[in-house]
């Protein structure tokens, strides 16, 4: 009993070491950055809480922070939808299935950058397969639009590509958990003459609350700490309409050369995201006994 | 006979939207590959499908844009972090998994500890390397990406180590084994499809990373991704094949590893979302 006691936090000993000197390390000391006016090479000095209170004044970070939550929010919708629309059809079919779930999957192998330059290449106005399309196509309009010069589409256009991509991850984690809902209760529905909606509303999502629950948190986590699609597709433009969170920090960090600003941002970052955490944790996860 | 008629027609529906979601999904890996094969006249115009394949911009990619060198840049940096990542992960995951330490809590902080924002971290990152003096070499990003892939590496390992009977590791311990002998001897040869899963989908998380690249990363130690990033000049036009062609090889390793993986990669995922 002593050796497996002891054994158990030895395993732990890589792990620590790992975690603490390349993850908390440097998490403490982006805080301590945080509170110096810091230039790489130009030196530092102490402003106290300065970098903070800048950043309620900075209307450029205000802008942004509106951008990253309607992107956010635009993002969990559609993929909820969209993942849960296709994991049920998937879960219809009989034979195929894995066909199906094996093509619909392989965006999420893909580097987002190379999708974000493909998707800039596709939706280049004079260059572009989908102005093209769209422009044999009947739909009112469709073809003249902008996807990523005109400030009312360019977030539009980030938000569909986020969809094509990030769908897939949300898709197999509904998936999984269609597959391992038990039959009873849809057969005595069945029984009942019940629609299918009512089924869907009274039996399929109260069953899966926790795992709707997991993948909305991950497609939160996901879709904040998203970079690539900014900095490829519009490179925050026009204007700052796409300037997400990830990507104005960057800049301030390595364009302006300001780390302690840049950190003050990054930990209001993770602070939001370790509030989003633990308020997901306690109010669904903890409530399961493991 | 009228419902049986109805499946009938749902099933036809379903079948129709799905093939419909994959042509969505299929479309722009075909649009890349047929634009990598256009010569650069052909480039500009959308309009073009059917043409005799130009293979000059494979051939820039490869031979005059370096991407050899990038290629390989980014499998050492995959293949070292990946075993990294394993080693420490599954040593975690034992632990967690036999023993429950940390509880739940420590359970859904590797989960979460996969979200981490890169941003946050490559700021101290690039500052402490800058003093070290480590920046553009590869180290730096075998060791940036190790602590990156590896709350997800410990993650996948939880789930497939659930998977092996308690028994087996007891059976050997009866017959004088330590514990740990018993992962190593039983619990780890067990669940080696698992690991070779969680090692491949490692693998690929570390090739797609751009942020950490672009950051740690010089002319000479540049990554597929970083490189890729390259190519979209102002002469968009013009360099449009050569961007394709770089894109398809991105995007390669990927989905192979998508076809590899994809059984497992469900259970892993359905083992360690269900947990919660």
């Amino acid at each position: 009993m002593k050796l497996r006691i002891a054994l158990k936090y030895k395993l732990l000993i890589p792990f620590v070491c790992v975690v603490g000197g390349l993850l908390l390390y440097p998490l403490g000391y982006a805080a301590w950055i945080s509170f110096y006016d810091y230039n790489i090479g130009l030196g530092k000095s102490f402003v106290r809480f300065d970098n903070y209170t800048a950043l309620t004044q900075n209307f450029n970070f205000v802008s942004c922070l509106r951008v990253t939550f309607i992107f956010l929010s635009a993002a969990v919708v559609l993929q909820l939808l969209v993942g849960f629309s296709i994991a049920q059809l998937i879960n219809r079919v009989k034979s195929g299935r894995n066909f199906f779930r094996t093509l619909l999957l392989t965006p999420m192998f893909c580097a987002p950058v190379a999708v974000g330059l493909l998707a800039r290449f596709m939706l280049h106005s004079e260059l572009g397969v989908i102005p093209f399309l769209f422009k044999q196509l009947p739909f009112f309009g469709l073809g003249n639009i902008e996807w990523l010069s005109s400030p009312k589409y360019a977030l539009l256009s980030i938000i569909l590509v986020q969809l094509w991509q990030g769908a897939p991850f949300a898709m197999i984690l509904l998936l999984a958990g269609l597959e391992s809902l038990p039959q009873d209760p849809y057969e005595a529905a069945q029984i009942d003459g019940a629609s299918v909606f009512v089924k869907f509303w009274y039996i399929t999502v109260p069953l899966m609350k926790h795992i709707i629950a997991i993948t909305i948190l991950i497609i939160i986590l996901d879709t904040i700490k998203m970079f690539e699609y900014s900095y490829v597709i519009t490179e925050g433009g026009p204007g700052n309409t796409t300037e997400i969170l990830s990507l104005f920090i960057y800049r301030e960090a390595f364009r302006n050369f300001r780390m302690g600003s840049a950190s003050a941002m990054a930990w209001v970052l993770l602070l939001i995201m370790l509030g989003l955490i633990l308020t997901i944790f306690f109010a669904i996860v903890r409530r399961k006994e493991l | 006979m009228r419902g049986k008629n109805k499946k009938t027609l749902f099933d036809v529906l379903t079948y129709l939207i799905l093939s419909g979601l994959t042509i969505v999904i299929l479309f722009p890996y075909f649009w890349m590959v047929l634009s990598s094969l256009k010569s650069p006249t052909l480039i500009s115009k959308p309009n073009v499908w059917f043409f005799y394949p130009d293979f000059e911009s494979w051939r820039t990619v490869w031979l005059e844009k370096n991407f050899f060198h990038y290629f390989l840049n980014s499998t050492i940096i995959g293949v070292t972090s990946t075993l990294l990542s394993i080693a420490v992960g599954s040593l975690t995951a034992y632990s967690i998994v036999r023993f429950r330490t940390g509880g739940l809590f420590f359970r859904f902080g590797i989960l979460a500890g996969q979200m981490l924002p890169p941003i946050a971290l490559v700021i101290p990152l690039f500052m402490i390397m800058y003093y070290l003096h480590l920046l553009n070499t590869l180290f730096a990003v075998i060791i940036t990406h190790t602590v990156f892939i590896l709350p997800l590496t410990t993650w996948f390992l939880m789930g497939f180590f659930e998977n092996v009977p308690r028994e087996m590791e007891g059976q050997a311990m009866i017959d004088g084994c330590t514990q740990f002998q018993a992962f190593y001897k039983v619990l780890l040869p067990n669940a080696r499809p698992g690991i070779v899963a969680a090692m491949i989908f490692s693998f690929v998380i570390s090739w797609n990373d751009f942020l950490y690249a672009l950051v740690l990363t010089g002319e000479k130690t540049k990554t597929v991704p970083v490189a890729t990033a390259g190519f979209w000049t102002m002469r968009a036009g013009i360099e449009m094949g050569n961007l394709s062609a770089a894109v398809t090889f991105a995007l390669v390793p990927g989905i192979l590893a998508c076809f590899l993986v994809q059984r497992r990669l469900v259970v892993g995922l359905a083992a360690g979302a269900m947990k919660y």
